[in-house]
């Protein structure tokens, strides 16, 4: 069974008080373990889609359900279930608030310091760092905070929007591994939007390319990267191989 | 740098910004048209009345050394006598200070009692009919000056309802009940428009943090909007809040002043304006030096306030 599934999923915008479809028949199924990859361009609506799977946004058509039921009922259980890791650590952390606090988050009471120290150590940084400030670690080492904030509760679907884009090169190659690493060892569900057919590649088993607003081609990696059967996709991967 | 150097530098500016302040004051009040003498002798006096009494309050002696002599003596808090009444004007000015200090005190925690809920509500329904309804109240509540909503109060609360005394002041070592029904009034009329000015810096706050990424990941993890805001919501509306007080601060003492009169409250500002009428320039000059004291003292507070609050100051930390 499909631990989460968008059933003929549509978001409408209002964009200068004019209506604007931003995702249309959306069909997507998720399952327990799935690593899935999703890839379009700018404006393409995979990060919409990304939001209507943690129920931030409401559908204008069709449904999203959670554990076989719509979210629209028990919105807090895909939410206690659900967790996610945004494209800019600068933002995602509260500036004003100490890496510990932070990680708590999800944990919807203090962590115990064992249990903070654990969920540091897990992403590869020292225990110490709890007591710090987000301004007082690098790039990476904010990233992998947001990491240990979205896995401390032990989540069943982590929704990954950008997490490496802004990384450099060898930060995000050790970032990849550790959500890789993670995804295997606790089995979660991986939903991860991203532009960059080659950080899908390394993380994911199957990957959905997004394209005006619709799912244009869907599969395992391995055959949507060797033989790609939309025009859209053939262009994404010529532009990856020509960079 | 260091937080401690910069607290140094910021104190080292403090207190040079006391003493310009000081010298502008009494330059300032110096330079007002009017001669003391003249107006303690009334208009029968002869030259030579006016000379004398002149030369016996010191004023033929050069600028520069009144000035100083006058800054010794406020440095150990003797701001002079009052050329009028000849009482110490210290003692007129801290028996005073007190009934104003409640007055702004009591108007800044009100203000933010005020203007926390109705901002935080403004941002979180902004797009609500009940949001913009909150923050068109608090445009108008800009536009309107203390005095005016005090007379309103007075109106509605003390003549037609006869519920509080329409002014006047009980120190609350006589009736305590009575000091709070008479400081209601004033005070609720310093707040209303303060907490306006306030409540549109909270609503500008809080939307900004609608907008982070830390906001939208602690809805998705399950806190709800209200729980969400008051997690991160606060931390960052404290910075917010001690701005906007040290800009208001001052608004809040002339306020304050204007309310005196209008509530009959024997505070600063009442018996600054009597001063002035009666050309009291001892006692003008200390006033008006304790006040601009108090509003750079707030500012250099506010200041350093922020090395504690805004983590991203505390470099030491690193």
């Amino acid at each position: 069974m499909s631990l989460l599934e968008i059933i003929d999923g549509e978001v409408t915008y209002t964009r200068r008080g004019e209506p604007f479809v931003a995702i249309r028949d959306v069909n997507l199924a998720i399952a327990p373990g799935d690593r899935v990859g999703i890839v379009g361009g700018s404006g393409s609506g995979k990060t919409t889609i990304a939001r209507l799977m943690l129920g931030l946004v409401q559908p204008s058509a069709g449904e999203v359900r959670f554990g076989g039921r719509p979210i629209a009922e028990d919105l807090s259980a895909l939410r206690r279930a659900a967790s996610l890791v945004f494209q800019d650590p600068n933002s995602s952390l509260n500036p004003r608030m100490r890496v510990g606090r932070i990680i708590e988050e999800p944990l919807r009471r203090r962590g115990t310091p064992a249990e903070i120290a654990t969920a540091l150590e897990e992403v590869g940084l020292e225990p110490g760092m709890a007591r710090r400030f987000p301004h007082q670690l690098s790039g990476g080492q904010r990233q992998r905070v947001a990491i240990a904030r979205a896995l401390i509760a032990d989540p069943q679907l982590l929704v990954a929007d950008e997490p490496v884009s802004a990384l450099d090169v060898l930060v995000r190659a050790q970032v990849l591994r550790l959500i890789r690493d993670e995804a295997d060892t606790r089995r979660f569900a991986l939903a991860m939007i991203s532009h960059d057919l080659t950080v899908v590649r390394q993380v994911c088993n199957r990957v959905v390319v997004v394209h005006g607003g619709a799912i244009v081609e869907e599969g395992p990696v391995g055959r949507v990267f060797d033989d790609p059967q939309h025009e859209y996709t053939r262009r994404l991967l010529d532009a990856t191989l020509t960079l | 740098m260091s937080r401690g150097k910069r607290v140094l530098i910021r104190l080292a500016w403090f207190v040079a910004s006391l003493l310009l302040a000081s010298l502008l004051i009494f330059a300032a009040t110096n330079l007002l048209p009017g001669d003391i003498a003249n107006v303690l002798l009334g208009t029968n006096a002869s030259a030579e009345q006016v000379e004398a009494l002149r030369e016996q309050l010191g004023l033929n002696r050069p600028f520069p050394v009144r000035y100083v002599e006058w800054l010794s003596g406020v440095v150990v808090g003797d701001f002079g006598t009052s050329m009028v009444g000849g009482q110490p004007v210290s003692s007129i000015i801290f028996s005073r200070l007190e009934i104003s200090a409640w007055l702004v005190g009591l108007a800044t925690i009100g203000s933010l009692v005020i203007a926390l809920p109705v901002g935080t509500y403004a941002a979180m329904r902004r797009r609500h009919v009940d949001g913009v309804a909150v923050s068109a109240a608090s445009q108008v509540g800009l536009a309107v000056p203390s005095f005016w909503a005090g007379i309103w109060l007075v109106v509605l609360f003390a003549v037609t309802l006869r519920w509080l005394p329409a002014g006047g002041y009980v120190s609350y070592w006589d009736s305590f009940t009575d000091w709070v029904r008479h400081l209601i009034l004033p005070v609720a009329a310093l707040s209303i428009v303060q907490a306006s000015v306030i409540s549109r810096y909270v609503r500008s706050a809080v939307i900004d943090v609608l907008h982070t990424d830390y906001f939208r990941t602690a809805r998705a993890i399950g806190w709800t909007r209200s729980g969400a805001i008051w997690r991160h919501g606060m931390r960052n509306i404290s910075i917010s809040l001690l701005t906007v007080i040290g800009l208001q601060i001052t608004t809040l003492l002339v306020g304050a002043i204007i309310i005196e009169q209008v509530f009959a409250i024997p505070g600063l500002g009442s018996r600054l304006l009597l001063a002035v009428t009666q050309r009291d320039l001892a006692i003008v000059q200390g006033i008006v030096l304790v006040l601009v004291w108090a509003v750079l003292l707030i500012n250099f507070l506010v200041d350093v306030a922020y090395q504690f609050v805004d983590p991203r100051l505390r470099q030491e930390a690193t």
